[in-house]
């Protein structure tokens, strides 16, 4: 089998019975995301892979999902070290086959895509998963690795179309919230109604971890009707004190969310900047306004200064200039 | 582990502290000024700078350079570049080794390693075999795939790989070791665990079969190939005697060597010769201070052709001639410029010591008439360094540059490589590294040095390139910038146009280069 050079589509663009996929042993979509990785382990050749890629790749938004688990694998077995590139991104970009030719941006994104999805076929997410689906009628049953029951699972194809609330799935998972709300994972029409999820679950976490007591129902939803950026000076507050907090969504928090429904509505006068002291009756203690400290403490100390190294390490082309004029 | 760098002229701990608490009292104007101090390296200069913008401040004084780097401050990243400290994405090829070497004029650089895929076919290879994509998932061993050389010539930029195929067909294997690259050849030793080492020569430009210059069924150690003199050097540890083939007449002649009562053969550790051939150094392994030698001193006469070389003298010094020295860990030799009044260029040896100490032998102080190297005493002519007091380390390693009076060492102890300037024996920078280092070396006119990390529990090392004029320019006062300086920052500018630290500082520059010129102090 060769590649075509010329057409980046090449492996989602043939027709579902072509020979190719005939030629292909599993359909990645319809396997559990653990099963895939296994189809993937037991191909022989670069061609098999890709007729895999191919029978599997024919559905609505399997292109970006599939790329990724397939990305997460060729660099699991260090492709790109054998193929004699500097990395993975290296790889792709110099791979003939240009369907990989992705960006570093995106391969760090892929990359870390499967790392979401993987870990979701394990605990702690494996028997929130198996209620969900469960509940739902549909799911995997896959045997786990240290229990005799059968749990249902996701399939690849689960996420087909999901790929861009991947990644804020990530942060509720690095943040230690294992008790994900699947409907909202699926049924968000977009990745800002999801952000919004996200964030909420997000800033409750933060408000568990710094102020226990404060986690209450009046401050339960503080995103939920935020049609406004921030007053620039609480803005900064809120800055400084998710400095201090570990928020995992950096400065996201200042950005606009849409509301999800007319009622949601709140005035702009009426809105309430969830990080203000004031507006939170913190108390005081915390800073407010533009400044922040100067924390210096870099990672080069020390000077040379007046060192005659530099004399002796004059570049070659002054070297070069001053001895002609010398001469 | 991050890198950092402290810079040993002379201490900014003092300023930090001093920034920390005038920024507490908010008196920025103070700061602004406090950082137009020689104890201010350029990268504290860069960081306050920073903080400054965003805080919206307009300075009173220097508002020309201020109005320069304001609106590319804010572009700085919290932490310096990556780019240009122990960089792991620069050399082309999978920058995997398990063996490296460097031509005398660092110039070139090769490296071996298990890639399936030559450089030059990259850009039309399809892609795995059947076989070996099956190793590859397998996870097996590099034993059964292919392997290549991948050479690298900095000026003119090249890259290219070559086979490890001999002239009868025999692919050389993977734990061949790489000792020398010149503009014609490579040199390869492969020892096949039967006891028979050969040497060959592969052509750089990937031609023909590996030629085999020497097969010998001896057990060897303490390899060394010498380009300039045109010979290769081991010890045969049956016989004890130093071994000596020449690379253009495929002669070989033996010189048997005494050891002292209590030195074992299996206890020598390395071999280093003069660039005319007539010294060699043999260092002994005394970490465990088992022996009472630290090092030999063998002096050759060599006959006309290269090629009959006689035994003039020997002597191996002891621990008690040299009381702060143990175990000299890694040797090398190289011009080394002194400055006694005036610059003085000659050859000399250069070592390592397992406390991480430097010490150097002026090639010309052996070169004494018959009898003479008996009558040398210890401490006068091994001349250390600035002393740095550390405890033995695990490992050491040195490396010498070209042109330019630096020597870099590496301690495990601490995994810190420091640069030394060479001339005036003193220690310039510590850099911490991210990983263990194997070896070091200087390459492209000393601008740049490669490290190759050593992987734990892989045969492969990391390749890593660090750029010594980021480190010099990172060092240096802004207030002491000049026009020199510029033109060290240009190369970095072409490499990584992008990077907002580079930037800043070429604004930084021109504005000190300008004032200094206008104001010489």
């Amino acid at each position: 089998m060769s590649i075509p050079n010329d057409d980046p589509e090449y492996l989602f663009n043939l027709l579902p019975d072509s020979e190719l996929q005939k030629a292909s042993r599993f359909d990645l979509g319809e396997c559990s995301i653990t099963e895939a990785f296994d189809a993937m382990r037991k191909v022989e050749s670069w061609e098999e892979l890709e007729s895999v890629m191919i029978a599997s790749g024919t559905k609505e938004g399997a292109h970006d999902v599939l790329r990724s688990i397939f990305l997460d694998f060729l660099k699991s077995i260090r492709q790109f070290q054998m193929e004699n590139c500097t990395s993975m991104s290296n790889f792709c970009t110099t791979r003939a086959s240009r369907s990989f030719a992705v960006s570093p941006a995106t391969l760090s994104d892929d990359l870390d895509c499967t790392r979401v999805i993987k870990a979701l076929s394990g605990p702690p997410y494996d028997e929130g998963v198996a209620a969900y689906l469960q509940k739902k009628g549909r799911g995997l049953e896959q045997e786990t690795g240290c229990m005799p029951l059968r749990l249902p699972t996701f399939r690849v194809s689960d996420f087909f179309g999901h790929k861009s609330k991947l990644h804020l799935l990530g942060k509720l998972m690095d943040a230690g919230l294992n008790n994900i709300n699947w409907n909202k994972f699926f049924e968000s029409r977009t990745v800002e109604d999801y952000k919004t999820y996200v964030q909420e679950q997000l800033f409750q976490e933060i408000l568990r971890k710094k102020h226990p007591a404060m986690v209450s129902s009046s401050i339960s939803s503080p995103f939920a009707g935020m049609t406004a950026i921030p007053h620039p000076a609480t803005r900064t507050t809120a800055t400084s004190l998710l400095a201090t907090s570990s928020n995992p969504l950096g400065a996201v928090l200042t950005e606009t969310v849409q509301p999800d429904s007319q009622d949601d509505r709140i005035d702009e006068d009426e809105l309430i900047d969830p990080f203000s002291p004031r507006d939170n009756n913190w108390g005081d203690g915390v800073a407010v306004g533009f400044y922040e400290d100067l924390d210096l403490s870099p990672v080069f100390t020390g000077t040379l200064t007046k060192n005659p190294i530099y004399e002796d390490t004059m570049p070659f082309s002054m070297v070069k200039k001053n001895n002609a004029e010398e001469a | 582990m991050e890198s950092k760098l402290e810079f040993l002229g002379k201490s900014s701990s003092s300023v930090i502290e001093e920034l920390n608490e005038l920024w507490a009292k908010r008196e920025f104007d103070s700061v602004f000024d406090r950082c137009f101090a020689d104890d201010v390296n350029s990268n504290i200069f860069l960081s306050v700078m920073r903080k400054l913008a965003r805080q919206n401040y307009m300075p009173k004084t220097h508002i020309e350079l201020w109005r320069a780097i304001d609106p590319l401050v804010s572009q700085l990243p919290e932490k310096p570049s990556k780019v240009f400290l122990f960089n792991q994405t620069i050399i082309p090829g999978n920058a995997l080794a398990l063996s490296s070497c460097t031509s005398d004029d660092g110039n070139r650089f090769a490296y071996l390693t298990t890639a399936v895929t030559k450089l030059q076919e990259k850009p039309n290879h399809k892609g795995f075999s059947k076989e070996e994509l099956k190793s590859a998932l397998q996870r097996q061993n590099p034993i059964g795939l292919s392997h290549l050389i991948n050479v690298v010539q900095f000026s003119p930029y090249k890259a290219w790989s070559i086979d490890m195929v001999t002239e009868g067909g025999e692919s050389l294997s993977y734990s061949s070791r790489l000792l020398g690259i010149d503009e014609e050849a490579i040199y390869v030793v492969d020892e096949n665990g039967n006891g028979l080492t050969r040497l060959f020569r592969l052509a750089i430009d990937g031609t023909g079969k590996a030629e085999n210059i020497l097969s010998a069924r001896v057990p060897g150690k303490c390899y060394h190939l010498n380009l300039r003199d045109n010979a290769f050097c081991y010890i045969d540890t049956d016989a004890i005697s130093i071994v000596r083939a020449s690379l253009v007449g495929k002669g070989k002649n033996e010189v048997a060597i005494t050891l002292p009562d209590n030195l074992n053969v299996d206890n020598l550790h390395e071999l280093v010769a003069s660039p005319d051939g007539n010294t060699i150094i043999i260092t002994v392994n005394n970490r465990t201070e088992e022996h009472r030698q630290v090092f030999g001193v063998v002096k050759l006469e060599i006959g006309t052709g290269n090629e009959n070389a006689t035994l003039s003298e020997s002597r191996w010094f002891l621990r008690k001639e040299l009381p702060h020295v143990r175990f000299l860990v890694n040797a090398a030799t190289r011009t080394s410029i002194n400055f006694d009044g005036s610059r003085r260029e000659q050859i000399a040896f250069y070592f390592i010591d397992v406390s991480g100490n430097i010490f150097t032998i002026d090639d010309a102080v052996l070169e004494l008439p018959e009898g003479g190297i008996s009558k040398l005493d210890g401490m006068d002519f091994l001349k250390p360094f600035e002393n740095i007091y550390t405890e033995d380390n695990p490992y050491t390693q040195i490396s010498l540059a070209r042109r330019v009076p630096i020597v870099a060492s590496y301690e495990q102890k601490s995994l810190v490589v420091r640069l030394w300037d060479a001339a005036r024996r003193t220690r310039l920078v510590d850099i911490s590294t991210p990983k263990k280092v194997e070896t070091m070396s200087f390459m492209q006119d000393d601008r740049l040095l490669l490290t190759v990390f050593r992987n734990t529990n892989k045969m492969e090392g990391q390749i890593a390139v660090t750029f010594i004029d980021y480190i010099l320019l990172s060092g240096k006062p802004p207030v002491e910038f000049d026009a020199h300086d510029l033109v060290r920052l240009k190369p970095l500018l072409a490499f990584a146009p992008d990077e907002a630290e580079l930037k800043v500082m070429e604004q930084v520059i021109k504005y000190f280069a300008g004032l200094n010129e206008k104001h010489p102090s």
